[in-house]
């Protein structure tokens, strides 16, 4: 069995055909390792939201190969992919795609239910969730009377429902100002930090890159190293991360200089210890 | 995803109560038009049914009083009587004819009574007497109202003048209203003074009305003799022969429009949907669970709206019959639960457009924004 928890290799998507074929995924080989917090960036059109789909088991590839956890997605057959994704995968979208009629709390015990999974441990699970994010108060919320902020939250309790190991975010900050935004990416954070989780962020947000162990940078289908002469790499104190020091948004000035963090919770974190 | 499909409906209280409105003004029509058509398919053969004959005997080949006429010879009443199990015989004339009412001129069955008949009078009275005497008539009280006759009005039949002493009760129907004459009347207007159109017989207790209209048709030449129940039957078949098809048609229609509109309902509601249902299929829902839901809003739709076209119909009714005495309006269990049965298989029959519609939803849908 793999030592990864995904594992993508020549992945390629052609819409269409003939003249008309846009190659909007190229030949991507990515791998997601337990922990893990890998952005993939670019520009729009660069296929972002397509290698997220496919690493999802939500759009079939033209070549190539996903592997959650050791299986093989495209090599199930299509009526075993919705468990697989139910078991497996969270997922965190730009439009946090609550279910507007369901409450905050009914939202995230969705995938449970998916399962067939009902029952008071079931309910137990989603307080705790609710209460990880900050939302105990609001369980009985319907999204519409939530802010952005707190729809997001929800949206990554409710991909943690199911306990999957791997989380995959679409500009999960896309809809949020920026100290919410960073919220969201603090949560991302720790899920991987903490709960040994595999993440993965699509993204155009620089704030996002403070969290992140490794970033993918995807252009016209394809993966290319990111140009690396603007970075600067330090080491946050408080979780041993690579963080660019020129870039980053959250520092102390101490005696011996400029301490940068990947985020301002680990600098809080730093600050109170 | 039941719970979510049921919350989703109810969340948006005002669209649920508009289409279930607009689905129980549709199913109102039909259930409107099969009232209607149940009120006439009795009122039609009311007086045949309440005249109070166990058995009806008429002119040999004929079987209706719709579209019918009948001569029988009067010697044959005496010969009735004196078959064996006949209790009573009152003798009716009878035609379709016009009965004039100041300006109105209405369509009806005309009736010649003798003076002391029992069987084939009219049997409610509004007001007045309900048997007529030489140049009088008993009239609907129906057609009295709506042609302003009381008591002491003149009408006209054929060349005659009549003067009304009665106005009867539940003898009108929109293609057969009773007005009773005296049977001289009748019979000087028909110019057939030994001619009698139908014998009413009454049967002595114990005795069948069947063995008797056997009885009767086998030992009197020139006539068919048919129970009561029979009678009834063979005039409403050929009397709703016509009206039934126009009826399918308008009930049709009306169930029609309401599966459209269940239809429309579920399927706007699936549009509006789309990306949650979307968001579901990627969170690992199954399709058909989905599916399900949609027909759970197709049934909860259709069945608010059926309620609310029963709760319609009975509250409209009384105000139907004030409107419009002529028209007899009857809703028998039978038809709205016929009409429960049809908007049952509207709703599965609603859903299967939406259905294909999230059939064809695509799970990757969730992540465009
Ligand atoms: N369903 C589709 N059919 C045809 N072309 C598509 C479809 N989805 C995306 N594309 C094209 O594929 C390319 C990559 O799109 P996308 O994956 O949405 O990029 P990004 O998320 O990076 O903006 C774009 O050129 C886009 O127009
Ligand atoms: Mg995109």
């Amino acid at each position: 069995m793999s030592r990864y928890l995904l594992e993508a290799k020549d992945l390629s998507k052609t819409y269409g055909r003939g003249r008309t074929a846009v190659h909007a995924v190229a030949g991507v080989d990515l791998r997601l390792g337990p922990g893990e917090i890998v952005l993939v960036m670019g520009p729009s059109g660069s296929g972002k939201t397509t290698l997220l789909s496919m690493l999802g088991g939500l759009l079939g590839p033209t070549r190539g190969s996903v592997e959650v956890v050791g299986v093989d997605v495209y090599g199930l057959p299509p009526r075993d992919r919705p468990a697989l994704r139910a078991h497996s995968l969270g997922f965190v979208f730009q439009a946090f795609n609550l279910l507007g009629a369901l409450t905050a709390e009914q939202n995230v015990l969705l995938p449970g239910r998916l399962l067939g999974r009902v029952g008071a441990d079931q309910r137990a699970r989603a307080a705790a969730l609710l209460e990880q994010v900050g939302l105990s108060e609001r369980r009985d919320f319907l999204p519409g009377d939530l802010s952005g902020g707190e729809q997001q939250r929800v949206a990554v309790a409710r991909a943690l429902m199911n306990d999957p190991p791997v989380i995959l975010a679409d500009e999960p900050t896309g809809n949020l100002d920026s100290a919410r935004g960073q919220e969201i990416l603090m949560i991302l954070h720790d899920l991987a930090r903490d709960g040994g989780k595999g993440v993965l962020i699509v993204t155009h947000d620089p704030r996002a890159e403070e969290v992140a162990d490794r970033i993918l940078w995807l252009e016209d289908g394809q993966l290319r190293d990111r140009r690396a002469d603007d970075v600067q790499w330090a080491q946050d104190p408080v979780c041993g991360m690579r963080v660019d020091a020129q870039r980053a948004v959250a520092f102390v000035e101490g005696p011996q200089g400029r301490v940068v963090f990947c985020s301002h919770r680990c600098r809080e974190r730093y600050l109170e210890g | 995803m039941l719970n979510w499909a049921l919350r989703s409906l109810f969340a948006e209280r005002g669209a649920l109560v508009a289409s279930s409105a607009a689905v129980g003004l549709a199913l109102l029509l039909a259930v409107l038009v099969e009232g209607v058509f149940a009120g006439e398919a009795e009122q039609i053969v009311a007086y045949a049914e309440q005249a109070g004959a166990d058995v009806w005997v008429m002119q040999d080949g004929v079987a209706n009083m719709h579209m019918a006429s009948s001569f029988v010879h009067v010697d044959r009443i005496d010969e009735v009587r004196a078959v064996e199990g006949v209790s009573r015989v009152d003798d009716i004339l009878y035609v379709n004819g016009f009965l004039g009412a100041g300006e109105d001129e209405w369509f009806v069955y005309l009736v010649g009574l003798r003076p002391d008949a029992l069987l084939g009078r009219p049997w409610a009275m509004a007001a007045g007497r309900s048997t007529p005497d030489l140049g009088e008539a008993v009239v609907p009280d129906v057609i009295a109202r709506k042609s302003g006759l009381t008591l002491g009005s003149s009408v006209r039949v054929a060349d005659r003048t009549l003067r009304v002493v009665g106005l009867s009760r539940g003898t009108y129907s929109m293609a057969n209203p009773v007005v009773f004459t005296h049977r001289d009347d009748l019979a000087a207007v028909l110019d057939a003074p030994r001619s009698t159109s139908y014998l009413l017989v009454e049967a002595r207790p114990g005795h069948s009305a069947r063995d008797l209209a056997a009885a009767i048709a086998d030992r009197i030449e020139g006539v068919s003799a048919m129970t009561r129940a029979d009678f009834v039957e063979s005039d409403r078949a050929m009397a709703m022969h016509m009206g039934a098809d126009v009826i399918a048609l308008m009930s049709g229609v009306g169930t029609t429009v309401a599966a459209l509109l269940v239809a429309f309902t579920v399927y706007v509601g699936v549009l509006r949907r789309r990306r949650e249902l979307a968001v579901a299929l990627a969170l690992g829902a199954v399709p058909h669970r989905l599916l399900a839901a949609v027909f759970a809003q197709s049934l909860i739709v259709t069945g608010f709206g059926w309620a609310a076209a029963v709760a319609l119909a009975l509250l409209l009714r009384p105000a139907l019959s004030w409107a419009l005495p002529e028209v007899t309006v009857l809703f028998a269990l039978p038809t709205l639960l016929k009409l429960g049965g049809l908007a049952f298989s509207v709703a599965l029959l609603a859903a299967w457009i939406p259905v294909r519609r999230v059939v064809g939803i695509d799970p990757a849908d969730a992540f465009r924004a």
